[in-house]
């Protein structure tokens, strides 16, 4: 999504500078929710205020809407059947691979240092052998998170390692 | 109209906590929609992310209208959307309001040096639950709760094929797919 919004955005229309593009992206990935509804409202936002990013999730969210509307219209009609069952059975083992590959490439960006490969595997542990809700997890490790910043500002400060 | 509004607040809340998106929502999804609520079973919360996938645009804004309207018809599907939308609208208009100061800030750095390791973690869980539903024919939490285990040769077949295909070519997800949904309804007439 992010070269045909980099080709429209600052090539075709000139509405921002292929910096400002990159700070945008930059901030968009450390904001919670769905990735592209974030960027339509912050580029609509930038492009044109409040209205610019009312206008902009506006045009990202309807075309998939009425689509999965249509969709879910027709399989709540769908009856349960065996041979549907077993397509579903193979559309699921492929998903499995696609998420195991993606974790895998986003493990060679992410884990960097034994913090994080600590705060990683921990996560995983309590999430799937411990049934902690993943809410409270996310919570935890950004607490996490800023205590480990905490510490390594204070010893860099003082002359240790950053 | 009590679920409509609950819809909405369920998924604004899960919106507020998914960090990276797509994938790190699955077990977000799961803890309220299937353990939590029971509006689905592990194989129908798989099926939907499976065709979320399968259409066009982002897979938490079709899993919020797909569920929404699953629950409560149309109104469900608008709230379910709107419900997802609404903390990306206010975040993202105020992070564009505020964008330099925002950049460079050190709290939100390490809060999210936290976060970014935790939704790896959040990503391979996602994998197990997945696996729960295809590849192994009971629950892998039976193997330390009890209750019995194993494999299905069928799934683990389509997930090998899967992923051979996948990193020798690099195949169009549509594609992945539909040959998973080919293979699962072939292999099974053996």
């Amino acid at each position: 999504m992010l070269p045909v919004m980099q080709r429209e955005f600052v090539e075709k229309r000139g509405w921002m500078t292929d910096e400002e593009m990159v700070d945008t992206v930059a901030v968009m990935q450390s904001l919670p929710g769905i990735i592209a509804v974030n960027m339509s409202s912050l580029i609509g936002y930038r492009i044109a205020g409040i209205w610019g990013a009312v206008a902009g999730t506006a045009g990202v969210i309807l075309p998939p809407f009425l689509c999965i509307l249509v969709i879910a219209m027709g399989m709540s009609k769908l009856a349960a059947s065996e041979a549907l069952n077993h397509i579903f059975l193979g559309v699921r083992s492929a998903v499995t691979a696609l998420i195991l590959l993606s974790a895998y490439k986003l493990a060679k960006q992410i884990v960097k240092d034994a913090f994080s490969a600590v705060l990683c595997i921990a996560g995983f542990l309590l999430l799937v052998f411990v049934e902690m809700e993943a809410i409270w997890l996310i919570v935890a490790a950004a607490t996490i998170g800023l205590i480990h910043m905490a510490f390594s500002c204070h010893s860099a400060a003082k002359g240790g390692k950053p | 109209m009590n679920t409509i509004f609950f819809l909405y607040y369920l998924f604004a809340k899960i919106s507020l906590f998914t960090f990276g998106g797509g994938y790190a929502m699955i077990p977000l999804f799961q803890d309220e929609l299937v353990v939590k609520h029971a509006y689905l079973t592990d194989a129908e919360f798989a099926n939907m992310v499976a065709l979320a996938q399968m259409t066009p645009g982002p897979v938490g804004l079709n899993a919020a209208t797909y569920i929404g309207y699953h629950e409560a018809g149309v109104l469900g599907a608008v709230a379910g959307t709107l419900g997802v939308m609404t903390p990306c609208l206010i975040l993202a208009t105020l992070a564009g309001m505020f964008l330099q100061k925002m950049k460079d800030n050190r709290i939100v750095k390490g809060a999210l040096s936290g976060i970014r390791p935790a939704v790896l973690g959040l990503i391979a869980a996602a994998v197990i639950f997945f696996a729960n539903t295809s590849l192994f024919s009971a629950p892998f939490s039976n193997l330390w709760k009890g209750g019995g285990f194993g494999l299905c040769w069928q799934g683990l077949l389509i997930f090998a094929v899967t992923l051979a295909l996948e990193l020798k070519w690099k195949l169009n997800l549509l594609w992945v797919l539909l040959i998973g949904a080919f293979l699962g309804w072939g292999l099974f007439l053996f």
